[in-house]
């Protein structure tokens, strides 16, 4: 057992005292590092009105690294595949240790609402947005009131 | 122009000529006084033409405008060879004819600046070295550390240079950066440390909205709007109170609106709080002139130039105010008594001069007990306290200012920070700060040796230097740094340090940081060692390695600052174990350390241990180990172990010098010569070093080698090679790889 950094312990402090709104984050009681998240589908986006659970993982060397984030409700989304792996260049070549796990939610939050289907990490999912936006619209829709519906 | 010499007058100013120009005892004083020996040589070229010139007015005496001439001719000669006083003298005898435009002058005005400039160059001994390094940027002490050390002033747009230094953008040296402080230079154009901007914000809200007005208003000046520029300066003037800078430019100001007076009373303070600040008596001698004090005039322009202001922009100040005092002093002397108009009579002035450079301190004593008894400000005292109008030649004014140069240049820096400078010491007002504020984004910690980046911003050192070891953006921004300088020795900032002190005490390491960043100091337990998951290591063998992987990186780094240079080596296992439960002790002997951050480790092995507790820190693993040796033998034993290992020995060298010579030299350069059996070897604790040099190179797998280095049986260990040979020599491999070259 490493001593938690002084940094993940300020982190976690600010997410519970000034959460970000739509988002919560808590860390797992057994595991300082891994959080359980979830974040409520964006307002005129396909996925309003659904909660989405993700889980998030500092890695040993974060912030260096970037945090490991995961959806785990299913999702219907060009930039997030089956196992709810999200493509986002942030969690990749574009982290900076100056990020933080607010930003990073923040960031998946907007990605929500503004899919990427140009950037895509579900291939099938992606091509329907591309050649009929409206249909992958209602795919969206039917999948958040199926998976993410809070009852 | 009307011009008439009186054929009396002439005798006697001719006499007087010939003598100068032959006269070697007065030249020759005269210019070594002032340290030139470089124009001895012209001076002899002059000389000859000075006789030529000299007949030339003889012949042609009371010949009127061509006699103007040639006075002209020969005062510029004299100046020519430095002999300015001379030449003045020539002109104010021209000048009563009338006045001649100042372009008549450019020769002794060039003469007059170089005589300054040999005052400036005047290696003397009476200045220490630090003392002239100062003195070129106008100051001579910071006075107050969180200030720019240029300027004075509070930062505007501050930069931190390569050695921790920071200074106003406008105030670093340019093309070239060099620090002003420390004369480190800096490779890079430096961004704003926006850390540091928004404490000036903060800490000083006036000052720094007063600098900003003061920058407004210098631009307007530029543009020539001098109305709208007055009316910014004043702005700032009450914002921020009084400084310098803004009180040189605002004289500046004034004066190109006709407030000539205005103008002067600001320049005063300006060369009363900032006596050795060559702008300030430049800006100073520009109002004095405006004002038709001409004498005071050329004293501040010479001042300005022993202080370090561009000669040539000052050339055409002293110009003017040559030619002005010359029609001053021509009006104001009748036909000057030339039998009597000695010029040697100016050995007062050379004894005066000599004393100073011999390093008594006549005059500088005098001058402070005035400073002191009667609170005398220095400009506007002469050493003579004389008043300069009250001078009745040109060459006395001259004297006068020569000896003043002087007197500025020996002053003291302890007696101007009595002046109402000091009054101007940056204050830290706790209260307007928050710990937030001294926060590295990295570790949220409050700043631990605080390091700035090319772009401007603000990390602890061991914050920045791990981000490197991951990739060399700028964590903030994401410029791309160079790995050269991201690699290179940083420095703190000290204003941030200063801060820091100011704030929490100089024992902020300890009693602030309860929690951890990944600082190698705070978690460091000695009882763990930094793990290398690689392969297996052997005692005494040597193992070369090239790191990489950026947790590895910081784990060499610590190993090697925290002086230990030693870590764990330990061979790779699957899963859940990561790693193997015995290895050997690595030690660094050297490290060459790659542009890209990568290193390559020449190191060798010594205890072998048995890992007792796993962890991880940072990214990398951590053991407690368990130190294992070999048994001893008894020594009826001995005899037996003692045959074994003469046989075992000399099997593997044969083995090994079996090998092709390509083979062999590629071996000796991993893991070094085969050792020889020492002497005592049955007493070692890992038994003879050769088994070791030898097991890592027979054909053996991973676990195997982790079997043996957790025996501790030398006997086992030379059974188990003895059988290993026999293998090979059995086997057809051996005839492949040995002896046979294809
Ligand atoms: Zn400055
Ligand atoms: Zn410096
Ligand atoms: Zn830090
Ligand atoms: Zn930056």
């Amino acid at each position: 057992m490493s001593v938690l950094p002084r940094r993940i312990l300020k982190e976690t402090q600010r997410l519970l005292q000034e959460p970000v709104p739509g988002i919560s984050a808590e860390p797992d009681e057994g595991n300082a590092r891994y959080f359980h998240v979830k974040v409520t589908g964006p307002e005129d986006s396909p996925f309003e009105g659904g909660l989405f659970k993700l889980e998030l993982f500092l890695p040993e060397d974060y912030p260096m690294s970037a945090p490991k984030v995961r959806f785990i409700t299913k999702i219907y989304h060009p930039n997030i595949d089956r196992l709810g792996r999200i493509c986002l260049d942030i969690l990749k070549d574009k982290w900076s240790p100056a990020l933080q796990i607010r930003t990073v939610l923040l960031s998946i939050q907007a990605l929500l609402s503004a899919p990427n289907p140009d950037d895509p990490l579900a291939n099938d999912v992606a091509e329907l947005w591309k050649v009929n936006e409206f249909e992958a619209i209602r795919n969206a829709k039917e999948w958040t009131r199926m998976y993410a519906s809070e009852n | 122009m009307p011009f008439a010499i009186h054929e009396t007058v002439e005798v006697g100013k001719i006499d007087f000529m010939a003598e100068v120009a032959t006269n070697d005892k007065f030249s020759g004083l005269y210019i070594s006084t002032y340290g030139a020996e470089q124009q001895q040589q012209l001076q002899q070229e002059h000389q000859k033409r000075d006789g030529e010139l000299l007949l030339r007015i003889q012949g042609s005496r009371g010949a009127g405008y061509d006699n103007l001439d040639a006075y002209i001719e020969y005062a510029d000669s004299l100046a020519k060879c430095g002999r300015v006083c001379e030449s003045l003298d020539l002109y104010a005898q021209c000048f009563r004819a009338g006045p001649l435009p100042s372009n008549f002058l450019w020769h002794v005005t060039s003469a007059f600046l170089e005589l300054i400039r040999l005052q400036v160059a005047d290696d003397n001994p009476v200045i220490r070295p630090e003392q002239q390094h100062h003195q070129r940027h106008g100051h001579l002490q910071s006075s107050s550390p969180l200030g720019c050390g240029v300027c004075d002033l509070v930062f505007r747009d501050p930069v931190t240079l390569l050695c921790g230094h920071t200074f106003c953008q406008g105030c670093v040296t340019k093309p070239t950066v060099v620090c002003t402080e420390c004369g480190e230079r800096t490779p890079y154009q430096p961004h704003v440390n926006v850390l540091i901007k928004s404490f000036v914000e903060k800490l000083w809200p006036s000052q720094w909205r007063a600098s900003e007005l003061l920058a407004e208003g210098k631009a307007l000046y530029r543009q020539d709007k001098f109305h709208s520029a007055l009316l910014k300066l004043n702005q700032a003037y009450y914002t921020g109170g009084e400084n310098y800078a803004l009180l040189n430019i605002r004289s500046r100001v004034l004066l190109k609106l006709g407030l000539n007076i205005n103008a002067q009373s600001d320049a005063d303070r300006v060369v009363q709080m900032k006596p050795k600040w060559s702008k300030g008596h430049f800006t100073r001698g520009m109002t004095l002139l405006s004002l038709g004090k001409y004498h005071e005039a050329l004293l501040e322009f010479s001042l300005s130039a022993v202080l370090g202001e561009n000669l040539q922009k000052l050339k055409s100040q002293i110009n003017e105010a040559l030619q002005r005092l010359l029609i001053v002093y021509s009006k104001d002397t009748e036909v000057l008594d030339l039998d009597n108009w000695n010029p040697i009579a100016h050995d007062y002035l050379q004894s005066c001069l000599n004393t100073i450079i011999n390093g008594t301190y006549a005059f500088e004593n005098t001058t402070d007990t005035l400073l002191n008894e009667s609170n005398v400000v220095l400009h506007e005292s002469t050493f003579f306290k004389k008043s300069l109008c009250e001078i009745n030649t040109i060459t006395e004014l001259i004297r006068h200012i020569l000896v003043e140069i002087m007197h500025v240049k020996h002053y003291t820096p302890s007696v101007q920070n009595n002046t109402a400078v000091a009054a101007a010491v940056l204050k830290v007002d706790k209260l307007l700060l928050e710990e937030s504020d001294f926060n590295c984004v990295l570790c949220c910690g409050i700043f631990r040796n605080p390091v700035t980046t090319l772009c401007g911003h603000t990390y602890c050192m061991d914050c920045l230097e791990h981000n490197f070891d991951y990739s060399f953006h700028c964590p903030l921004c994401l410029t791309s740094l160079p790995p050269c300088l991201a690699l290179s020795k940083k420095h703190t900032v000290k204003f941030v340090d200063e801060l820091l002190l100011s704030m929490y005490g100089s024992a902020q390491n300890c009693s602030l940081s309860p929690s951890l960043n990944w600082s190698p100091e705070m978690e460091y337990d000695s009882s763990y060692l930094p793990v290398f998951v690689c392969t297996n290591a052997f005692p005494s063998v040597s193992c070369p390695l090239h790191v990489f992987e950026p947790q590895y990186r910081l784990m060499i780094r610590r190993c090697i600052e925290s002086g230990t240079r030693k870590f764990a080596m330990i061979s790779q296992q699957r899963f859940p174990m990561r790693f193997a439960e015995y290895g050997t002790v690595l030690e660094i002997k050297d490290r060459i350390l790659m542009g890209n951050g990568c290193s390559l480790l020449s190191t060798v092995g010594t205890q072998r241990f048995r890992v007792l507790v796993r962890k991880e820190h940072d990214g990398y693993d951590m053991a407690k180990v368990q130190y294992i040796r070999d048994q001893h033998f008894s020594a009826d034993k001995l005899p037996d172990l003692n045959k074994l290992h003469n046989e075992v020995l000399q099997r593997g060298m044969t083995w090994f010098n079996g090998f092709r010579p390509e083979i062999k030299s590629e071996i000796l350069r991993t893991v070094g010569f085969p050792p020889a059996a020492e002497e005592n070897w049955e007493q070692l604790d890992d038994g003879p070093a050769w088994t070791w040099w030898l097991l890592s190179l027979l054909p053996l797998g991973q676990t195997a080698h982790t079997d043996l280095l957790a025996n501790t049986s030398i006997l086992v260990r030379l059974k188990v090679i003895n059988k290993i040979l026999s293998r090979i020599e059995q086997s057809s491999l051996s005839r492949r790889i040995t002896s046979w070259s294809p």
